[in-house]
């Protein structure tokens, strides 16, 4: 596994070239990488890692300016950074439930949103899944306890970006780069579904590097948090999570998102539930009352039907929570 | 296809001056292990999971069987080894025999160098702190309860200079 070279480039442009040659992948944090080249998803014969170029890493939130975040952020940075968890909580609390301590040292932004599945179908050697170039999702009739409730026909994999979710929440975009030049997009669209594009997750193009996160500065009376419900106490993955984040106007909900994760192939945004929510006084039970709207659309697997209880719930104490945190905004 | 050859790297493990020639992409792990034979680094998982094979770069806590051998270049590197002064033994190590903390041993280096970290960035850690400080660290032996309990002991121990 170690007889492949390793470049270490200077800037983003010398990125770039590097990545244009045959069988370059780009290097972040390294996790998700090793584990994809231990169950031989990828044999790359060049890495290109990131971690020389200057100015990839940069958190910065201020009252007032938009927030600016580096692909190269660690998820520690981002946990520990307390202007940004003032003013954009629900991305300080996602990044600091993310795995354990040491991986979200060596763990990034970018990393983290281009992450593979992890489904255990496509991690294993032995099972070429229709994800895979094969022409079956073992999912459907086999062991789906941890798969999509939503959207999950012809793949049944979730998501695994926790980071996708707060970002969504926040109304964030992505800058991109390549030899053809420069775009952005939505972080709610960066991402793509398998009946759109099976054979990845993100409409990221061949050779295109993720250079900055922005989203919108911290508007008055207005707040947002992340929530998980998992299956142990400590570090696990989650069963259910989700980032929330409202504006209140008037002692009213004038504006809501909500980001929905490991229950779908992208990190959903429950866009009927939003409207449902919108305009409702900022009053919890009323607020609460709404929330089996999330369940259209919804459609259980053999084994994973226990998510839709697990996923009112968590809505509902998201909610609770919300609208103490507008209050006191 | 580009054959990578072996590089030399030069880091401080432990206080001393070190250089290795390998693939710039061994993982850290079997650098300590093999080619400098501090062996005292466990693997555990492989991938993260069970931190094991913590150890500190320039004093951060990370999974080494993660870290390959080309980012370390010019770092810092501490491990179990690093710990005692000669024979005598840190008071995370001491606690940890006081109160049982180890059981099959394989976990017990990689939860040494969480609390060193957790000490070292919280001086007088909360109980939270120390659940989140060793969250990492995966044990099969104890229930963890021991571990705990040296762990907090350790943070309570305030005399001599260790
Ligand atoms: C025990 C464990 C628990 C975990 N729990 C969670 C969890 O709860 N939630 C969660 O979200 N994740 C979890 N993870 C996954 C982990 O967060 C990701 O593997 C990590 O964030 C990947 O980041 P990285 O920097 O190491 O990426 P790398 O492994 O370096 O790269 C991953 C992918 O991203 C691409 N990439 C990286 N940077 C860029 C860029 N700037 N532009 C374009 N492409 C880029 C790479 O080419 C590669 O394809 C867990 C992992 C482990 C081992
Ligand atoms: S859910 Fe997706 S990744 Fe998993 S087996 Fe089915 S096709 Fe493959
Ligand atoms: S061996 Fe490195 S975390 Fe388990
Ligand atoms: S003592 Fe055996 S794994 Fe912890």
């Amino acid at each position: 596994m170690n007889r492949f070279q390793l470049v270490q480039p200077l800037t983003v442009e010398a990125a770039m070239k590097a990545l244009s040659a045959k069988g370059s992948v780009l290097r972040a944090g390294g996790v998700d990488l090793i584990d994809q080249q231990k169950e031989y998803l990828i044999a790359p014969t060049q890495l290109v890692d990131l971690r020389k170029v200057p100015g990839l890493a940069q958190v910065t939130a201020k009252p007032g300016h938009k927030l600016a975040l580096g692909p190269m952020a660690t998820l520690s940075a981002i946990a520990s950074d307390a202007e940004l968890r003032r003013l954009y909580p629900a991305i300080a609390e996602a990044a600091e439930a993310v795995a354990t301590p040491q991986i979200r040292r060596l763990a990034t932004l970018g990393g983290n949103l281009c992450q593979r599945p992890r489904c255990w179908y496509f991690r294993s050697e032995e099972f070429h899944c229709l994800k895979k170039g094969g022409d079956k999702c073992f999912a459907q009739e086999g062991e789906n306890v941890w798969h999509a409730l939503f959207e999950n026909f012809p793949c049944a994999m979730v998501h695994p970006s926790t980071m996708a979710l707060p970002l969504i929440a926040h109304d964030a975009t992505i800058e991109l780069v390549s030899a053809s030049g420069k775009r952005s997009v939505s972080v709610e669209s960066f991402f793509v579904k398998p009946e759109d594009k099976l054979s990845q997750e993100t409409q990221l193009k061949p050779g295109e590097i993720i250079t900055a996160l922005h989203a919108p500065a911290h508007a008055g009376k207005s707040a947002s948090l992340y929530v998980r419900l998992k299956h142990k106490q400590s570090f696990d993955w989650p069963l259910i999570e989700l980032a929330l984040w409202g504006r209140a106007d008037g002692g009213k909900l004038a504006d809501v998102r909500v980001a929905l994760g490991a229950v779908a192939p992208i990190p959903l945004r429950a866009k009927a539930l939003e409207s449902a929510l919108k305009g409702l006084a900022l009053d919890p039970a009323a607020l609460k009352a709404k929330v089996p709207v999330v369940r259209k659309g919804a459609r259980a697997l053999a084994h994973n039907g226990y998510k839709i209880g697990l996923l009112e719930t968590t809505i509902a104490r998201a909610l609770d929570e919300l609208v103490r945190r507008l209050k006191a905004a | 296809m580009t054959n990578a050859s072996k590089e030399s790297f030069r880091f401080v493990v432990n206080g001393e001056p070190r250089e290795v020639t390998n693939y710039p992409l061994s993982r850290l792990l079997d650098v300590l292990r093999e080619d400098l034979e501090l062996t005292g680094t466990k693997e555990g998982c492989g991938e993260g999971e069970c931190g094991a094979c913590s150890v500190l770069i320039d004093g951060r806590l990370v999974n080494s069987c993660l870290v390959p051998l080309a980012q370390v270049e010019g770092a810092t590197v501490q491990t179990i080894e690093g710990v005692a002064d000669g024979e005598r033994l840190h008071r995370v190590q001491r606690a940890f025999v006081e109160h049982n903390g180890a059981q099959c041993g394989i976990c017990t280096p990689g939860m040494v160098m969480a609390a060193l970290e957790l000490l070292a960035e919280h001086p007088t850690p909360t109980i939270e702190q120390i659940r989140e400080g060793l969250a990492g660290n995966l044990c099969r032996c104890t229930g963890y309860i021991k571990i705990f309990e040296a762990v907090v002991a350790a943070c309570q121990q305030t005399e001599g200079p260790r």
